[in-house]
């Protein structure tokens, strides 16, 4: 089940997509997540995004986004991430 | 312009060279410098030198040139700056803040011999620090004299493959901006950006700052995660990435740098050369014929290049270290500042702005005074009248504009004072100052000094403990002052905080009570009992020093800070430090008041203290004593202040029932002003009471408002001082 990512995801968004996606690796859940509604993003969740990766890949689970919009693959480039599927 | 004149600038240079370099000593200290930061300080004392020859201050000129000597090395390589060298480099410059005090006031000349005898053998190599293998090329480098170094744009074209033939092995770009490799191109600026912790704070976005070095055609070559804490512990609104970008050659180094301009603090670098060349080996050994020239002047380049005239000397180049840290100093003797022909500030005759501002202040009188004639004559609604509203609104903006200053003019002379006072209490402090380019009127600046200071000494002298203390307390062994200022509603909150003691509210009850200040049963909240260290003649030091412990102090400063219509609080944690916060207006010049009449009179009440307004309802004012009232503000009493009694004046609505109750904020507390009615509430433009007439008690100014009439400016803390009880001579001599 894809979690998907909200439109708006600026800082005031990061405290509760680190929770939710905290609690998803957790749940020993496969994290795939959709990006594919994202309208904006920012430092604060990319830096969410890629602690969560990191979290899953430490867990054994798997990370993947299974979509994602332009403006999400601009800023995740911009910022020179790396979210690749793990 | 006689000599007088000329050698008043050069010590006004001096000054404003000086506070430069104190400002390049913190990024020295702070290990984020660049070759830049130790040429500016090399030209100031290089400049001051200069000045003290000319005018023929001989103890300042050898100083200077033992200092400049030093330096030289430094800036060209031959000397590594190391902590112990930058401690003396600090050293001298205090020395030599002395020297330019006493050469301008013809005072004693300091004591130099120690001092000199210290950067003598630091030149030569003494200081314990690695010294380059190949000090030759490099010392002959700097024996050159460089006399008035001035940038002169020059057009490169063709000689340019030449000159890059003449450094060596430097593939001769000829495009600037190739760049097809994920590096860097051998020309191309490399950026590093390191967002403050805090940087997301207030809708900040450090992407931003990436897509506009982007749209410079910067790329982003990587970003660094090695400081994000996994996701379990990962406070979302910190920020902890950095990046590196490559910005292509062509871009001038300034557009970049303004890219940062609003961000604090945050650590950026810039240096020429690639990351693949980066290799760990930081020895400067090799003249690496790396990136000596400034990009070239591409046919279609907008600008003049500045390159050195005429030897663009290949300096010894310490190579950046590898991308994430910070790099390491790239000591290049070429400098490639945009060349800001138009210069950006001037120099202007304090007089003559007063003077400005001053007549300006009176252009906005008299506007309203016309806008009040034309009202009456219903001709108010001209739209001649509207324009004429909004330029001089703005033209009194702009004058205002023009005498603010950054705090940075008040803060920098702190660093001396820490210097000092660790030498005085051996203990170690380090400061940290933020928001210091925060404006203010230049009135409050000019006063908010000596406060300042006292409360420095304070943090340091009581605030922290010393180093073996705070060892045994569990806290790093340098203790921390932090210095603020910044912008709040309207006014300016400075705060000067220490992570030491704390203030120990047992032994100031103890203390109160000793003094008499308190009853020693009186039950006080924390806040109440940190107060009281503004009482006179408190101190609780058991040894009075030479900085403070007389017990004089902090019932000054907030007299001082209450002058300037501020106000001073505590907040403070028994162990973990105390934090003292000023809040001042920006200008002492205008003021927001509440216009009110008082009998045939009308006042201003400065908005600052006003907390509310009301008719008193029946059973709010109940009767106490023999002539006083108190008014029930929500189930608290709040004594009432009839300001034509607390003035004297004769007539003047006495009788709550009838008149409007002003809820004022005071030094003592609540109170309730009572006047006749209000009329208007707006800004005003002060006149001070002393300078045209003296000061009485009760007023702090006075104004003239729109009819020509002149309203005086009430001095609330000192109307609500005490209660006017006597019958006032007026009345005594009628009878």
């Amino acid at each position: 089940m894809a979690y998907v990512l909200p439109p708006r995801l600026d800082t005031a968004a990061a405290p509760p997509l680190r929770v939710a996606l905290k609690k998803l690796v957790e749940q020993a859940q496969p994290l795939t997540i959709d990006g594919s509604a994202v309208e904006q993003i920012g430092q604060a969740c990319l830096q969410v995004l890629i602690a969560a990766r990191a979290a899953a890949v430490a867990e054994g689970q798997s990370f993947a986004l299974t979509a994602v919009s332009i403006p999400f693959a601009d800023a995740a480039a911009l910022a020179a991430v790396d979210l690749s599927a793990a | 312009m006689d000599l007088d004149a000329i050698q008043q600038i050069f010590f006004q240079e001096c000054e404003e060279g000086l506070a430069g370099m104190e400002g390049a000593f913190a990024a020295l200290r702070a290990e984020n410098y660049d070759a830049e930061t130790i040429n500016g300080i090399f030209r100031a004392v290089h400049s001051i030198k200069g000045g003290a020859g000319a005018f023929g201050h001989e103890r300042l000129q050898a100083y200077t040139h033992q200092y400049e000597t030093l330096l030289d090395l430094l800036r060209s390589g031959a000397l590594t700056l190391t902590p112990a060298l930058t401690n003396l480099i600090v050293a001298a410059f205090d020395m030599l803040a002395d020297h330019v005090a006493a050469a301008r006031d013809s005072g004693e000349a300091p004591d130099d011999a120690v001092m000199l005898a210290r950067l003598i053998a630091a030149a030569s190599g003494d200081e314990p620090a690695e010294i380059a293998a190949s000090a030759a090329p490099a010392a002959s480098l700097a024996a050159e004299e460089e006399i008035a170094f001035t940038p002169a744009p020059v057009s490169l074209g063709d000689d340019f493959d030449d000159l890059m033939a003449m450094l060596g092995d430097v593939a001769p770009a000829t495009d600037a901006t190739a760049a097809d490799a994920p590096a860097a191109g051998p020309q191309d600026w490399l950026v590093t950006f390191k967002p403050t912790p805090n940087a997301l704070d207030n809708g900040g976005e450090p992407l931003l700052l990436l897509r506009e070095l982007v749209r410079m055609g910067g790329r982003v070559l990587a970003c660094d995660v090695a400081a994000l804490p996994p996701l379990a512990s990962i406070d979302p609104e910190v920020s902890y990435l950095a990046w590196s970008i490559a910005v292509p050659a062509n871009v001038d180094e300034d557009d970049i740098r303004s890219v940062f301009e609003f961000t604090d603090g945050c650590a950026v670098t810039l240096s020429r050369g690639t990351a693949a060349t980066v290799s760990p080996d930081t020895s400067e050994t090799t003249v690496a014929p790396e990136i000596t020239v400034v990009a070239p002047a591409a046919a279609a380049a907008p600008a003049p290049i500045a390159t050195a005239a005429p030897t663009p000397s290949p300096a010894p180049q310490a190579t950046p270290a590898p991308k994430p840290a910070p790099p390491a100093p790239v000591v290049a003797s070429v400098v490639a500042p945009a060349p800001t022909a138009v210069a950006q500030t001037i120099r202007v005759d304090l007089d003559k702005l007063d003077r400005l501002v001053n007549l300006v202040g009176e252009l906005v009188i008299t506007q309203a005074m016309l806008a009040q004639r034309l009202s009456e004559n219903n001709m108010a609604g001209i739209s001649e009248l509207t324009d004429l509203d909004h330029l001089t609104r703005e033209l009194q903006e702009s004058t205002m504009a023009i005498r603010a200053q950054p705090m940075k003019t008040v803060f920098s002379r702190v660093p001396r004072i820490i210097r000092e006072l660790e030498g005085e209490t051996g203990k170690r402090v380090r400061l940290d100052i933020e928001g210091e380019m925060t404006e203010v009127d230049k009135t409050v600046v000019e006063r908010i000094g000596e406060p300042l200071t006292h409360l420095i000494r304070n943090a340091v002298d009581h605030g922290l403990e010393t180093p073996e203390e705070r060892i045994a307390a569990g806290k790093p062994p340098e203790g921390v002052v932090t210095l603020s200022a910044a912008h709040h509603s309207g006014r300016i909150v400075i705060t000067v905080s220490d992570d030491g003691r704390g203030i120990d509210r047992a032994r100031v009850r103890a203390k109160a009570i000793e003094r008499g200040i308190i009853l020693p049963d009186a039950v006080l909240s924390d806040e109440e009992v940190d107060n009281l260290i503004f009482a006179p003649g408190f101190s609780t030091a058991a040894t009075v020093s030479n900085i403070s412990g007389r017990g004089v102090g902090m019932d000054v400063v907030r007299k001082n800070v209450q002058a300037l219509g501020g106000r001073i609080g505590i907040q403070s944690k028994f162990g973990s430090g105390s934090s003292f916060s000023l809040s001042l207006p920006l200008t002492l010049a205008v003021v927001d008041g509440m216009i009110v009449t008082v009998g045939d009179q009308t006042f201003v009440i400065p908005l600052s203290h006003i907390v509310e307004s009301l008719r008193p309802t029946d059973g709010a004012v109940t009767a106490i004593g023999v002539d006083g009232a108190v008014l029930d503000v929500r189930g608290s009493y709040v004594p009432i202040y009839p300001v034509a009694e607390q003035l004297g004046l004769g007539g003047g609505e006495r009788d709550p029932a009838n008149a409007v109750l002003i809820v004022v904020e005071a030094d003592h507390g609540q109170a309730a002003l009572l006047v006749d009615s209000i009329q208007d509430q707006r800004q005003v433009v002060v006149k001070s009471l002393e300078a045209n007439y003296q000061a009485i008690d009760g007023l702090a100014g006075a104004t003239i408002l729109g009819d020509g009439r002149v309203a005086l400016i009430i001095d609330v803390d000192a109307l609500t001082a005490h209660r006017v009880r006597t019958p006032r001579p007026v009345l005594a001599h009628a009878a």
